[in-house]
């Protein structure tokens, strides 16, 4: 069926494109977000990977290597969109969690919110490679080959980069226990 | 337990959980829409123009295993029409000095106290090009290194032409206000120099112009489909279809890459991403595909970083993204690296390989402070300092000490002759 619908799209056939846009724009939305603690930035992203993706479909070569192919071009968007936070100046210094539905603050997930926090604090202070390999690795579950295939550089190249950023995420979440919190009224 | 003392394990968990939870979000509901809508709008790449389609990668081709005749059939088809082109060709092939790639070192040319003068490369036998020109700036060897360009006269400027032994000097345009010190840019074949001008001194208001240099004939290029106020910076690509220059929407306005066809007829703003300052774009020296380097910024007055775009395929490559400011990319003569400046106190010189820019080495540049080029041979890169009375030569595998000739300042930036292989 996802064979289908890319060799049709691969023709020229955007109803098609659609169809496949619909199945993973959601998955692609998220991967960015996860990457990128930008919401404004990852919509940008996951646009920027689907046009992208239609422009040049003609250069997969092989259909069934679709997802895959798609997740590059994602990776790649959200390097671009990095960049430019970088050169903003702003991705790295803010600290504010994304904003959560209430609903997913509640402990139903079996990380309590002081953890979460801090998960994500020490997450920012990663850069994007690591934060890229983490995500791969940890959300999409991606193993090392395939994580090696959405980045292009060999496996080898995936296992030192993940071993470093689980190192840095680890240094990150210390070095965040150390600090002592600014408490600005003076009281709990 | 806390995230920060977690063993390996609940360390795998924690962070697991943790982006399950994080990702408990969907998408805006307008931004399908948005997908949708801009890929209905958007041209499809030609597979042909993909280098996907032709560079075997793991990711868009399962590699097939290959009969062993298919490489022998083929090594005899090559052979069989690498001859045929040879007994078709050999009478009309005209040995003509390659117009690019790696060439001889040939003579450095400078301004100083309003005259052109040349020297050999080691900076010897300096000598004044042309004494007949007043106010002789900038000069621009053409692509086979038997003429050159400068500016003359001043305020308003011309634009003359000399053979590189001083004789043959002739104006070929003239009441011309050149708002840039940046060199006119030849055609590849020789017979064409395109330039800027404004239309009276310091108006803003410059316009690309194009001049055969036989008729002596100069047009101003319509710049259609852009809204360009200022046109600026030209430079001629190696195919010869196409002026590159800088083109500006207001007149303080960070700068677009504009194309346009030497004839007018067709011209577009190319997709690059930032604002571009005082930079002449930079075509490598090929044709398949073209490539124009450049520096650019988030936006004006921002520190740029160094760019490649691919005109083929419209994608924008970043080369350098050092927190310094990067200015003034030049490729080397065989299109394999770029070298820039980084910095500023004082700057330095960075060289790297267009395919693997992360393997940059940086130099010391010896204060230069001007855009830098390459010596046609390959192995140096030069430029002028601030003030531009030095010519500063860098040899770019650091086998010889850098150089430095002293000269009285000058007013355009070096130049350096290419000569036939």
């Amino acid at each position: 069926m996802q064979r289908d619908l890319v060799e049709r799209a691969m023709a020229g056939d955007h109803d098609a494109f659609s169809e496949l846009a619909r199945n993973a724009i959601g998955r692609l939305y998220v991967v960015a977000r996860l990457i990128l603690r930008d919401e404004g930035r990852a919509e940008d992203a996951t646009q920027e990977a689907l046009v992208v993706a239609w422009r040049r479909l003609d250069g997969l070569r092989d259909p069934d290597r679709f997802e895959a192919w798609l997740h590059r071009l994602l990776v790649h968007a959200c390097y671009r969109e990095a960049r430019r936070d970088r050169r903003r100046g702003s991705i790295e210094v803010r600290i504010d969690p994304l904003v959560m539905p209430e609903a997913s603050r509640v402990l139903d997930t079996g990380v309590d919110l002081a953890d979460r926090d801090q998960l994500e604090r020490g997450f920012r202070r990663l850069d994007v490679d690591q934060r890229t390999v983490l995500v791969l690795h940890y959300y999409l579950g991606f193993s090392l080959d395939d994580a090696a295939e959405v980045l292009g550089i060999p496996p080898g190249t995936v296992r030192s980069r993940l071993h470093r950023a689980i190192n840095a995420m680890r240094a990150a979440l210390e070095a965040d226990a150390r600090t002592p919190v600014f408490n600005p009224g003076g009281s709990s | 337990m806390t995230s920060q003392n977690a063993s390996p394990d609940d360390f795998d968990r924690l962070m697991r959980q943790w982006m399950d939870a994080d990702a408990r979000v969907r998408e805006p509901d307008h931004l399908f829409e948005t997908v949708i809508e801009r890929t209905r709008r958007a041209r499809r790449i030609p597979g042909w123009l993909l280098p996907e389609r032709w560079i075997p990668m793991q990711l868009t081709m399962r590699l097939q295993p290959i009969p062993r005749l298919v490489p022998v059939l083929l090594l005899i088809i090559a052979l069989v029409l690498v001859s045929a082109a040879l007994v078709i060709g050999i009478g009309s092939w005209k040995p003509l000095p390659a117009p690019f790639g790696s060439a001889r070192n040939g003579l450095l040319a400078y301004d100083t106290n309003a005259a052109i003068f040349v020297s050999n490369a080691d900076g010897t036998g300096a000598r004044p090009l042309v004494a007949s020109v007043p106010n002789a700036a900038a000069a621009a060897f053409s692509q086979d290194g038997t003429k050159v360009a400068f500016w003359g006269d001043g305020s308003p400027d011309s634009l003359y032409v000399a053979n590189v032994d001083g004789s043959g000097v002739r104006k070929v345009s003239g009441d011309l206000w050149i708002g840039t010190d940046r060199p006119a840019t030849w055609s590849p074949d020789g017979r064409s120099i395109a330039f800027s001008s404004e239309s009276g001194a310091n108006v803003h208001d410059e316009r690309i112009y194009v001049v055969d240099v036989t008729s002596q004939v100069a047009r101003p290029i319509a710049i259609t489909q852009s809204d360009a106020v200022r046109a600026f910076m030209p430079a001629w690509s190696p195919d010869g279809k196409w002026i590159a220059f800088i083109g500006l929407t207001s007149p303080t306005s960070g700068g677009k890459i504009w194309i346009v066809s030497p004839d007018g007829t067709e011209s577009r703003a190319l997709p690059t991403t930032g604002a571009i300052e005082g930079t002449q774009p930079q075509w490598a020296p090929s044709v398949a595909p073209l490539r124009l380097a450049y520096a650019q910024a988030a936006a004006i007055d921002e520190q740029q970083d160094i760019y490649v775009l691919d005109l083929s395929t419209g994608i924008e490559t970043a080369i350098s993204s050092d927190p310094a400011n990067e200015r003034w990319p030049t490729w080397s003569p065989d299109g394999t690296r770029l070298a820039w400046l980084v910095g500023d106190a004082p700057p330095q010189l960075r060289i790297a390989q267009t395919d693997r820019p992360t393997s940059s080495v940086t130099l010391a540049s010896d204060f230069m402070d001007n855009p830098p080029g390459w010596s046609p041979d390959g192995t140096k890169v030069y430029a002028a300092n601030q003030t531009r009375s030095t010519v500063i030569v860098v040899t770019v595998d650091g086998s010889a000490p850098n150089e430095r000739f002293d000269h009285d300042r000058g007013q355009g930036l070096p130049a350096w002759q290419r000569l036939a292989p």
